[in-house]
């Protein structure tokens, strides 16, 4: 009796053991230790390794007396552009010569650039020049678009402007993206990121329109990096402000341009109508994403009497950028 | 002893099939979204798409159909603007001018939103406000520049031109010419009646709110009519009998109050906003709720409920 009781009380551990076992690998969250699980599926792929991008990012050395922001009015983009980040310190202090380059406009949509909803292929193209004119050995343009990637570049205006002014267009395809590991990130610690055109690079530029978002309020050059993610990135929405604050995390910048020469104030992301876009004529670089991104909530959509958005607060408080614009060295410019 | 060896072999096999399946996901999880749409195939159906878009000297192309699953492919960021008001199905398809220098082109995205008051309420949710919309025959449409938005039926159309040229604007009269003739004009919503036929405000300012009206989470089918100063608002909704309306109406002023102060006018209480000064009041008539906000003084708010409170019961 005695063995029969020790034989099940064995039985029965082993079980449990085995179940419990079974049931830590299946549901203990991905990073523990002996997880199985595999929120992203990134977990299933052969032979893709994890990639981590350098520790501060493509930031250059800050300075304690040049202007955080640059700002320039006008019409002529090239003065435009050599004017916002001349005030920062000019193209030299950011390029160097044999830099590869990779400048991340956003071409989400295909909509003629006239609509709002995209870089103005204009100002991509005088940054373009304006980096080359630094001496960088290799200009990269690249996005993963929302919609068909050829399509949206062409329509855009972006492939010709990127090619004609001296780039080399990466657009995605399946083998083009690796896991990015982004310690402290909420939703994208370990993600699909469009990797092919970072290898190698050295320094990163943002450049992205000013655009009335439905979800998030406003799409600037922080939200910009999300189409630099892959996998299934719409489920972020159900927290957008958080997936812009890991943005934020994710990718520190060389410097960023704002484009604020069309302003799709409403309507946004996607836009449509002109009715939806005014002329803004104004270009803001900066290295902080977050301060450049204040300044066109307020001076550009002018919506300077309303809160911001919930993710400037969120990648505030990790220390990514300073929302308050106005307590920042700012350099205005008017141009031709 | 078996029937142990039984169990733990099933234990085992279940923490392979569990180790196995995390290394072999689903491989629909890494395709790439764009593939799975096969736009430009001539076997994409067309659906409620009308044929003969395009006018003499154009040609049709790219079609692509979309569903509340994979419609994050085409408008990601902004489907949930269509999402809340029903969203079914999208057509998608680009006319272009053939053989021209102009290289005029129109994008058509025709959106099924399962109701009419639903293709309305994306209209006048997207419609800018300095501009009016035009209502004919079962037809609400305005033209914003370059762009055409229609509701008709279920359906909501947005026409974007690349462009303001006189081609794409003939292009766009066609298209909205086409849609009138192919497509069943739905039939009038109670508020439609109540607020075109007794109230004579145009379709265009009356949006319909399937969920989450004016932020309340409790308010769903709120018909919104923006009265002509741009400010006020007048709303109805339909309760299940008198009880619910009242105690419907009760909410909506408890949901005003989170942002203002209860002002007695008679018999009736209304709330100021604390921010804005508005006044909003909600009340039952029947198992109707009717009220109005944004009104910017007591008198004004007073007779726009008066109106609105005479053109229900004179439907009743």
């Amino acid at each position: 009796m005695n063995d029969d009781r020790r034989r099940f009380l064995k039985q029965a551990g082993l079980a449990a053991g085995v179940a419990v076992g079974a049931g830590w690998a299946s549901l203990a969250p991905s990073n523990w230790p002996l997880s199985l699980r595999d929120p992203d599926g990134e977990r299933g792929k052969p032979g893709r390794r994890s990639l981590v991008l350098p520790k501060n990012g493509y930031a250059v050395e800050a300075s304690s007396l040049l202007p955080h922001l640059g700002v320039s009015r006008g019409v002529d983009v090239d003065l435009l552009v050599k004017a916002a980040v001349g005030a920062i310190g000019g193209i030299g202090r950011f390029v160097q010569p044999r830099d590869v380059v990779l400048i991340k406009p956003n071409v989400a949509f295909e909509r003629a650039a006239a609509l709002g909803a995209t870089t103005n292929p204009d100002v991509l193209a005088a940054l373009i020049r304006l980096v080359r004119s630094a001496g960088a050995s290799e200009v990269r343009v690249a996005d993963n678009p929302i919609e068909s990637p050829e399509s949206c570049f062409a329509r855009s205006g972006i492939r010709t402007a990127a090619i004609e002014a001296g780039a080399r267009v990466f657009t995605p395809h399946p083998s083009d993206f690796s896991v990015l590991e982004t310690p402290g990130a909420t939703h994208i610690a370990r993600w699909p990121f469009f990797w092919r055109p970072f290898v190698g690079v050295t320094k990163v530029i943002g450049v992205a329109p000013v655009k009335d978002h439905n979800l998030c309020r406003a799409s600037m050059t922080t939200k910009n990096w999300y189409g630099l993610l892959g996998g299934r990135r719409n489920q972020f929405h159900q927290d957008i402000h958080g997936i812009i604050a890991d943005l934020a995390l994710m990718l520190r910048p060389t410097f960023v341009v704002l484009d604020g020469t069309r302003v799709l104030f409403r309507s946004g992301p996607t836009g449509g109508s002109l009715a939806d876009v005014k002329l803004g004529g104004t270009l803001v670089a900066s290295t902080d994403s977050l301060a450049a991104d204040a300044y066109g909530w307020s001076e550009l959509l002018e919506r300077r009497d309303e809160a911001l958005p919930a993710y400037f607060a969120k990648s505030a408080e990790r220390g990514l950028g300073i929302t308050d614009w106005k307590t920042l060295r700012v350099k205005e410019e008017q141009v031709a | 002893m078996r029937l142990g060896l039984g169990v733990l072999a099933l234990l085992a096999a279940i923490a392979l099939w569990v180790a196995w399946a995390g290394r072999h996901p689903d491989p629909t999880l890494f395709a790439d979204p764009h593939a799975l749409l096969d736009p430009g195939v001539s076997a994409v159906p067309r659906g409620a798409l009308p044929a003969g878009l395009v006018p003499a000297g154009w040609q049709e192309s790219g079609l692509a159909r979309f569903n509340p699953e994979n419609l994050y492919v085409k408008i990601d960021g902004r489907a949930d603007f269509f999402i809340a008001r029903g969203f079914k199905d999208l057509a998608f398809v680009t006319l272009r001018e053939t053989g021209a220098a102009s290289g005029a082109s129109v994008d058509v995205e025709f959106y099924d939103l399962g109701t009419p008051a639903n293709a309305n309420g994306a209209l006048v949710g997207e419609k800018p406000p300095e501009l009016d919309a035009q209502s004919k025959d079962g037809s609400t449409w305005y033209v914003a520049r370059n762009a055409m938005f229609l509701a008709r039926g279920p359906y909501y159309v947005r026409a974007i031109g690349g462009d303001e040229s006189p081609a794409v604007l003939a292009g766009l009269e066609h298209l909205r010419g086409v849609m009138q003739a192919s497509l069943a004009a739905g039939e009038k919503s109670w508020a439609d009646a109540l607020f075109g036929d007794r109230l004579g405000i145009a379709p265009g300012r009356v949006a319909f709110q399937q969920e989450n009206a004016f932020s309340f989470g409790f308010a769903k089918d709120v018909y919104v009519a923006t009265l002509e100063d741009g400010e006020s608002e007048l709303f109805v909704t339909k309760a299940k009998d008198a009880a619910a309306a009242a105690a419907l109406a009760l909410q909506f002023e408890k949901g005003f109050q989170e942002y203002g102060e209860p002002v007695k006018r008679g018999a009736a209480t209304w709330v100021k906003d604390r921010y804005l000064g508005t006044f909003a009041r909600a009340e039952g008539i029947g198992d109707t709720v009717v009220g109005i906000r944004g009104a910017a003084n007591l008198d004004d708010a007073e007779k726009g409920l008066a109106r609105l409170r005479a053109a229900v019961g004179a439907g009743s």
